[in-house]
């Protein structure tokens, strides 16, 4: 593989310019992803027993074309199939177990004793160099990834070269951060301000959060399993999770102190940083909340017009607003919305180009498959189901199969002068397709969560 | 049926047929449309304003002369008459059961209107003495009579098994209420067919004069709200959940603070408990199978009645040779009560290919394609999906089956049991958990129509049950003494 610009593994094409990585041909880009799949394969398949499974169930031995690789997917489901009684029992042992399934590291010797709640066993495990990422749980239980510091750096720089885009010369300025949520966290998003918050502010004092205490895992599976009780009526559950929290202290504080730490935070925006380059990144949904806020008390045009204002994540299941671009623009003062399209799955996001469209950085592969999972061909324009495979996956398996329904171009450009595969602007979920209920996305988890913490504390009596 | 040309939904409204195209339905999928009259002009024909009006039409009309009027008109209800072939015509690609089953539930609409089951239907669930007239009962200080009266009701029906629709009507019919149906998308003619029948032997027969079938959107709220007052309406008994949908944006909660009695049925699933008798050989387990195997399998799942979740007191091999045999069993059902399920759903198929990898916790027997699957949870522990197109959960425990209680949910309908004597001691357990009908395992789904209908009582709930009080004058009082001997010694003696 020393004919390609890309010569080195696909952990070191994170630090390459985009330039670099979108002026492939076809050609050779497939040979390259299809080279390096296999030598994923290779080393992970007996290291990995799910894998194992998947290909001794699938008949694979090698991976010799796109095809079998789209055989080899794991669907969504397998990062949380785990029985939910594990977590309410504190059956953490049996927890790490089923996730040692999923990952070529040797978890069977950490010692869970004294580990009672996620949050804890998270914090375990990333002492034991793991550095898994939970999703936001939108069915009520949370997905755990079982990323681990072998893929980290390869993260950073990776997201570091999606960033370049908005920002170039990312890596070496230092811009105030303005995070409108909680300081820190290990679901995906979380895990990545919880990392870039201060990098790229610099220090841990321009980085700017509403919040100044994390996201807790435990009170986020229970947000999502309230909220879902609450959609079935099931008053039962509502109760059982509601007495859960009764007790907590820091939840009744909370109330009192949400609108002091907003206030705050909208002070030091408009006051402390008016007309200043700044960096904010966060869900659609929660830049808005902040930004109705602010022009429902006259502030505008806070930040300076080159300011990085990053979102992604759409309003799926909340009232969508049809300017909201526009509303974000004008509080925020910035001249443009940055767009991105991501999952937990995958380490990075996709980027946005000045077509707005999602182009694919060479360490991921897009897949189309059809509703029977026969996978579509990888030429001119396909829609369907997407799956992908995370080359930047060192010590878990990454093929992924969404519920995702995208349109994939392979062979056309879009006009940006980028090569390589490109994901239309208009990726949907299945379930919302299908007729099914609307599920709440990532857009969603801040209110949910804000909107859980304030039914809990609503009966605890003021001043305790 | 093509997109261009969806087919017209008639709606009946007392003895009038209305079909006009002023509304057209779309499912989000674009799969089931149809155009349908408007309703809001019609609300004054739908409602009964004058409560009075159903006592007159029914006061001399005794339940004899509703069984033979129905029966009549349930010669018409085979699939040989147009109404009724349309109707199965068109439920069956939407419907969620293959063509095989579907047909079949059609073949059972007859049977309900047949004197036979109507007799009994009414004999058991009420009697029909309670409908006719007032029926002394056995005081010693008064003379208490009590009556079953009809009410206005409006049912919300499920479309999932025509047979819904056959026996709502049926039962509606001979407590002699007032009903607005209102259908649902994915079957929106087998009561239209069903009325139309009655419609031909006597359109001015009170009965028919009582029934009302339509369809609105959810999104026609306000003639939903105008619809459903306490004014015109005292029942509202809703099929609903996993049955059919909530196919209302209504509130029951507030509609029970308004003064309507709402029936709510559903969502509701069955599990089975096999104690360790059925796991002494081989042999005892495959013949348990194959009778578990009928109780699960039945309609597809699409039933309340199937048995989704398999309590198993099992050792690890043996549930999972419990678990083949079952799926063989599965596989080799009556292709009229059971096949290969229609549109598997794609987040199941995941679910087991995702269980597939984790072979410490649980074991996968079938569900490469689309034809079912037996899971066995290795930790005793539930999965997290729910088990539907002939997916089974097969959940191994050791110890007390008492203390399966605990685990039992609230949704839980019915519970086939093996061997019979664990009955004795789960009754109890059980019933303080949610369960209303307990069966011999392999019987499930044999619903004998007249029969007690999985512990609803849904004929008596949907009546209204009024008593008149009086009290003996002195010079009665003799007589009255005479008298009411005679009855306690009737109804405590014999």
């Amino acid at each position: 593989m020393n004919d390609t610009i890309l010569s080195g593994t696909p952990e070191s094409w994170t630090r390459l310019p985009v330039q670099t990585l979108f002026s492939l041909s076809k050609s050779e880009l497939d040979s390259l992803q299809l080279h390096w799949t296999q030598t994923r394969f290779q080393h992970l398949q007996e290291r990995i027993p799910a894998l194992d499974a998947l290909a001794e169930k699938q008949g694979v031995k090698i991976i010799a074309d796109f095809e079998t690789l789209a055989s080899m997917l794991f669907t969504h489901q397998v990062y949380k199939n785990y029985p939910f009684a594990f977590i309410e029992r504190k059956l953490f042992t049996e927890l790490t177990r089923w996730l040692n399934k999923l990952t070529a590291h040797d978890l069977s010797t950490l010692d869970m004793r004294g580990v009672n709640t996620i949050d804890e066993w998270l914090a375990r495990l990333d002492e034991a160099g793991m550095f898994v990422f939970h999703s936001t749980g939108t069915s009520g239980k949370l997905s755990f990834f079982p990323r681990s510091q072998t893929e980290k750096e390869a993260w950073v720089e990776g997201t570091y070269t999606f960033l370049e885009a908005f920002m170039p010369g990312i890596r070496d300025l230092h811009l105030p951060v303005f995070w409108p949520a909680y300081r820190s966290g290990r679901q995906a998003s979380m895990r990545l301000i919880t990392h870039f918050g201060p990098a790229l502010a610099g220090s841990d004092t321009e980085y700017h959060s509403l919040f100044n205490t994390p996201m807790s895992a435990d009170f986020m599976s229970l947000a999502m399993r309230m909220k879902h009780a609450q959609e079935r009526g099931d008053l039962t559950t509502m109760d059982t999770i509601k007495a859960i929290f009764k007790t907590k202290g820091e939840i009744v504080t909370l109330k009192a102190r949400k609108a002091g730490l907003t206030k705050n935070f909208f002070d030091k925006m408009v006051r402390d940083y008016r007309g200043r380059r700044v960096f904010l990144m966060a869900s659609a949904a929660d830049l808005l909340d902040v930004a109705l806020e602010g022009l429902a008390t006259g502030q505008e045009k806070v930040f300076a017009p080159d300011s990085v204002l990053l979102t992604g994540g759409g309003f799926k299941g909340r009232k969508t607003i049809a300017d909201w671009k526009d509303v974000l623009k004008k509080f925020y003062g910035v001249d443009q919305v940055f767009m991105s399209y991501g999952m937990t799955e995958l380490n990075t996001y996709n980027i946005a180009c000045p077509k707005g469209v999602y182009h694919i950085f060479p360490w991921n592969i897009p897949m189309v498959l059809d509703h029977d999972g026969t996978p579509l061909p990888r030429t001119g324009v396909q829609t369907g189901r997407a799956g992908y495979f995370d080359l930047l996956a060192q010590t878990y398996w990454g093929g992924i199969l969404t519920g995702d329904r995208v349109t994939v171009h392979y062979d056309d450009e879009c006009g940006c002068g980028w090569q390589g595969p490109w994901i239309e602007d208009n990726v949907q979920r299945f379930t919302e397709l299908m007729g099914g209920e609307d599920i709440i996305s990532c857009a969603g988890v801040q209110s949910a969560y804000s909107d859980f913490m304030e039914y809990i504390a609503a009966d605890v009596p003021e001043g305790v | 049926m093509s997109s261009d040309n969806p087919i017209q939904i008639p709606f009946i409204i007392r003895g009038q047929e209305i079909t006009a195209n002023d509304l057209l339905y779309q499912s989000r999928d674009r799969k089931v449309q149809f155009h349908y009259p408007d309703p809001r002009p019609l609300l004054s024909q739908i409602v009964l304003s004058d409560p009075t009006q159903l006592q007159r039409d029914f006061a001399h009309v005794r339940v004899g002369e509703i069984i033979d009027f129905l029966a009549e008109a349930g010669k018409a209800m085979t699939l040989n008459h147009a109404r009724m072939e349309k109707a199965c015509r068109f439920s069956i690609p939407f419907s969620a059961l293959p063509e095989s089953i579907v047909k079949g539930s059609y073949d059972l609409i007859p049977i309900v209107f047949s004197k036979m089951a109507l007799r009994t239907m009414v004999e058991n669930e009420i009697g029909s003495k309670y409908l006719d007239g007032w029926v002394e009962m056995p005081y010693a200080d008064k003379i208490a009579r009590r009556r079953a009266y009809g009410a206005r009701t409006m049912h919300f029906i499920s479309g999932n098994v025509p047979v819904v629709a056959a026996l709502s009507i049926a039962r509606a019919a001979l407590i002699k209420s007032d009903n607005i149906i209102k259908v649902t998308p994915n079957d929106p003619l087998t009561a239209w067919a069903i009325i139309s029948a009655m419609l031909d032997v006597d359109p001015n027969h009170p009965v028919t004069k009582h029934f009302s079938v339509l369809y609105w959107s959810k999104e026609l709220q306000d003639f939903e709200h105008d619809l459903i007052q306490p004014r015109y309406l005292e029942k509202i008994i809703s099929w609903g959940g996993a049955l059919g949908g909530v196919n209302s944006t209504l509130n029951h909660g507030n509609l029970q603070a308004s003064g309507i009695d709402v029936i709510a049925l559903g969502p509701k699933f069955s599990i089975s408990i096999l104690g360790s008798e059925a796991f002494k050989s081989s042999n005892e387990i495959d013949s348990v199978a194959k009778l578990t195997a009928k109780d699960a399998g039945s309609f597809n799942m699409e039933s309340c009645g199937s048995a989704r979740f398999h309590f198993v007191q099992a050792s690890p091999d043996q549930a999972k040779e419990y678990a083949r045999q079952l799926y063989l069993h599965m596989q080799a059902q009556d292709p009229a009560l059971s096949t290969i399920p229609k549109n598997f759903p794609t987040e199941l198929h995941d679910e087991l290919d995702a269980a597939r990898t984790q072979a410490d916790l649980y074991y996968v027997v079938g569900g490469e394609k689309q034809e079912g699957a037996v899971v066995v949870s290795l930790t005793g522990e539930a999965p997290d999906f729910f088990p539907t197109h002939r997916v089974v959960v097969v959940i191994p425990f050791t110890g007390d089956p008492v203390q399966l209680a605990e685990r039992i949910h609230p949704s839980t309908q019915t519970v086939g049991i093996y061997p019979e004597s664990l009955k004795d001691s789960l009754r109890d357990v059980l019933v303080a958990r949610g369960v209303c009908r307990f069966i011999s395992i392999g019987h499930t789904i044999d619903y004998a129509i007249g029969g007690p209908f999985n512990s609803y009582e849904i004929m008596r709930r949907a009546c209204r049950w009024i008593l008149d009080e009086s009290y003996p004058s002195t010079w009665e009082l003799p007589w009255f003494y005479l008298r009411k001997a005679w009855q306690i010694f009737k109804h405590h003696i014999f």
